[in-house]
């Protein structure tokens, strides 16, 4: 959670894309809603009867390791596969329902091809039609989003010379057009450069409230820092869900990596592994007990969230380790949601 | 949006890009060169005719051209009515029913195989019926192959209306029709190279299954066809009428004679309104079953 947050271009307002003409609402807090969902590919057991809630406005992760599940339940989401039981909504409408969500629905898959033979603004335009937008608002629409993911100058390259970070672009450009309420990610940095990567989650950061967004990702330190909330499945089953700070205890525990002592420090008299000040950190008013990993050089403090808060723990257990003259490599709020999943999904 | 508007754009979208694809254009050629070569034995067949009949005009030329018709296993009837009708087009109209089914194949077997094989596909399931998809699929190959036909027929035409076989009346009456009934019949391929198509991830198993499929539907027609010959053979002692009726498609034609459409050209040229019903029957009871079930398939298909 360090990214300084960046301002998504703006978009002339000459050129914008007007709203779809004549959306079909109907009224909602569930942005998507999977009730009960199982997969089967033949014998083989997917999804599980996975129920999940996904509340209008949030960023939401799918997290899980390989064959968790994750693609197959994004794909039920998209109207992709048809759950072999239960039932997925996506606005209030089941997600095959193409002309109700039509234009409302954006989705980028993994790893689908962009036609080699179209050129990219044809391509965006093509789609946006197929949204309903007419012509002209088309090729505003399809302009617009290009823009928005750095890629305007690729409008007349045919999509078969793109390199992957910009096809992958180009994908979540079709999946951004013409403004839909719920967008559907599919590891939208897989392959990325780092720059390009860095770019495409401040595109995505920008779509907080605007829209719903669900991500399916690896990329764990991705989705702590883009989404509100996630799950986290394995074997096809749901093992946990709820916001970021829930999964990742931020509001009950804090991390702090101790540093070793230089050699000069050492050399000018330091002590070479300063004793930790452990009762004074047991004595901070809300803390319940501590864990000292030696291996890992993390100390970490559990706290009543009713009594205190993670801000005040960490500044009165970094003035107890200063004090101490103990060196600190680093601080994080819960345990990170690397280290969740691990223990998690560690079976 | 209607659905009627979601086909029109993928039908387009599908003619275009079959038009600037490198197969396309390869394709497009090589259909080009072979209506050229059409073109070539049709004055070598014209010339021989005239040839053999002397310098008679043109009744005589007209009964010989019916006697041959009757004699290749024309229905009476037809044969009679077409007659009429210059030899180089009806050789046109046969070399489309046969390349027709060829484009086909080459053009249709992975429009939507290969939009399956690497998930393109779901860049338009989230925004068009799944069934209109099909359906656009369906009517851009049907297009693309009957411009190329149409195209063959029109460079064809040309060539023997300069030397002289064939009137411009000709070409808007008879030509035209024949290029018409090429259509329909390239429809019903059409709608069984999009159903095999849309059951296929892998455009080579599409397209070496479409071969299979089309085989499939021409053995019928080539085992009525033999059973006709074998009843024709064994009806020597009979009047020549009876043996010609014998030998007819649209007299004697069986049930699963119908599974073959190329079959379908004596009905469609017929001068009975009956035959000719029978005929576009025919061709739309093929597209409306294969379209039909490529669409139900494919609304339930995992992509």
């Amino acid at each position: 959670m360090t990214a300084e947050p960046v301002t998504p271009e703006e978009k002339a307002p000459e050129e914008k894309a007007p709203e779809p003409a004549a959306k079909k609402k109907k009224s909602h807090e569930s942005a998507v809603k999977l009730a009960k969902v199982t997969k089967r590919f033949g014998d083989k057991l997917a999804v599980d009867e996975l129920t999940l809630n996904i509340r209008a406005g949030w960023i939401y992760g799918l997290i899980g390791p390989n064959g968790a599940g994750k693609t197959t339940t994004f794909s039920m989401m998209a109207g992709y596969l048809e759950p072999t039981s239960g039932q997925v909504e996506v606005l209030g409408f089941s997600s095959r329902s193409v002309d109700e969500l039509r234009g409302r629905l954006g989705v980028l898959p993994q790893d689908a091809l962009l036609p080699a033979l179209d050129r990219v603004g044809e391509f965006l335009i093509h789609m946006a039609r197929l949204q309903g937008m007419e012509k002209i608002k088309a090729i505003a629409a399809a302009r617009d989003v290009l823009r928005e993911v750095g890629g305007l100058d690729w409008w007349d390259m045919r999509c078969g010379t793109l390199s992957h970070g910009m096809a992958k672009r180009v994908a979540l450009a079709q999946a951004l057009l013409g403004n839909p309420d719920v967008v559907l990610l599919d590891e939208p940095t897989a392959g990325l450069d780092p720059r390009v990567a860095y770019e495409v989650r401040q595109l995505v950061k920008g779509l907080k409230g605007k829209c719903t967004v669900v991500i399916s990702s690896h990329n764990l330190q991705e989705l702590e820092e883009v989404c509100d909330a996630a799950a986290i499945l394995d074997h096809g089953k749901l093992i946990a869900s709820g916001t970021i700070a829930e999964l990742t205890a931020a509001s009950e525990e804090i991390h702090v990596r101790i540093g070793r002592t230089s050699k000069a420090q050492v050399a000018a008299g330091a002590a070479k592994s300063p004793a930790l000040p452990l009762d004074a950190i047991r004595q901070i008013p809300g803390v319940t007990r501590y864990e000292w990993d030696e291996e890992r050089r993390d100390l970490g403090v559990f706290f009543e969230r009713k009594q205190t808060d993670a801000e005040t723990v960490i500044g009165q257990v970094l003035w107890a380790l200063l004090n101490a003259q103990v060196r600190i490599s680093g601080v994080t709020k819960g345990r990170g949601l690397e280290q969740r999943v691990m223990d998690l999904t560690d079976e | 949006m209607s659905p009627a508007t979601e086909i029109a754009l993928v039908a387009g979208r599908e003619l275009k890009k079959s038009i600037r694809s490198v197969k396309g254009i390869i394709l497009g050629i090589l259909t080009l060169l072979g209506s050229f070569l059409a073109v070539l034995i049709c004055i070598w067949l014209e010339s021989g005719v005239r040839e053999k009949i002397g310098g008679a005009g043109t009744e005589a030329f007209q009964d010989a051209y019916e006697k041959g018709a009757v004699k290749a296993g024309a229905d009476p009837a037809v044969a009679h009515y077409v007659a009429h009708m210059p030899i180089s087009l009806i050789t046109f109209l046969k070399v489309l029913v046969w390349v027709g089914p060829l484009l086909v194949a080459l053009l249709g077997f992975d429009s939507v195989s290969g939009d399956l094989q690497h998930r393109g596909v779901r860049y338009w399931t989230v925004r068009s019926r799944r069934w209109s998809y099909l359906l656009g699929k369906f009517f851009g190959l049907w297009g693309i192959v009957s411009i190329v036909t149409a195209t063959l027929m029109i460079l064809s035409s040309l060539a023997v209306l300069i030397r002289g076989y064939i009137t411009i009346g000709d070409f808007f009456t008879w030509g035209v029709r024949c290029w018409l009934i090429s259509a329909f019949i390239v429809g019903t391929w059409t709608s069984v190279a999009i159903f095999v198509s849309s059951r296929f991830k892998t455009p080579l198993l599409a397209l070496l299954t479409t071969f299979g499929a089309f085989f499939c539907m021409w053995l019928p027609g080539f085992i009525g066809w033999a059973m006709r010959w074998g009843s024709a053979l064994s009806s020597q002692g009979d009047s020549p009428e009876a043996q010609a009726a014998a030998s007819s498609v649209v007299s004697n034609i069986r049930w699963y004679e119908y599974l073959y459409p190329n079959g379908y050209d004596d009905l469609l040229l017929s001068p009975k309104p009956m035959h000719v019903a029978a005929g576009l029957g025919a061709c739309a009871l093929y597209m409306i079953v294969f379209v039909g079930l490529a669409s139900a398939l494919f609304a339930k298909k995992d992509v």
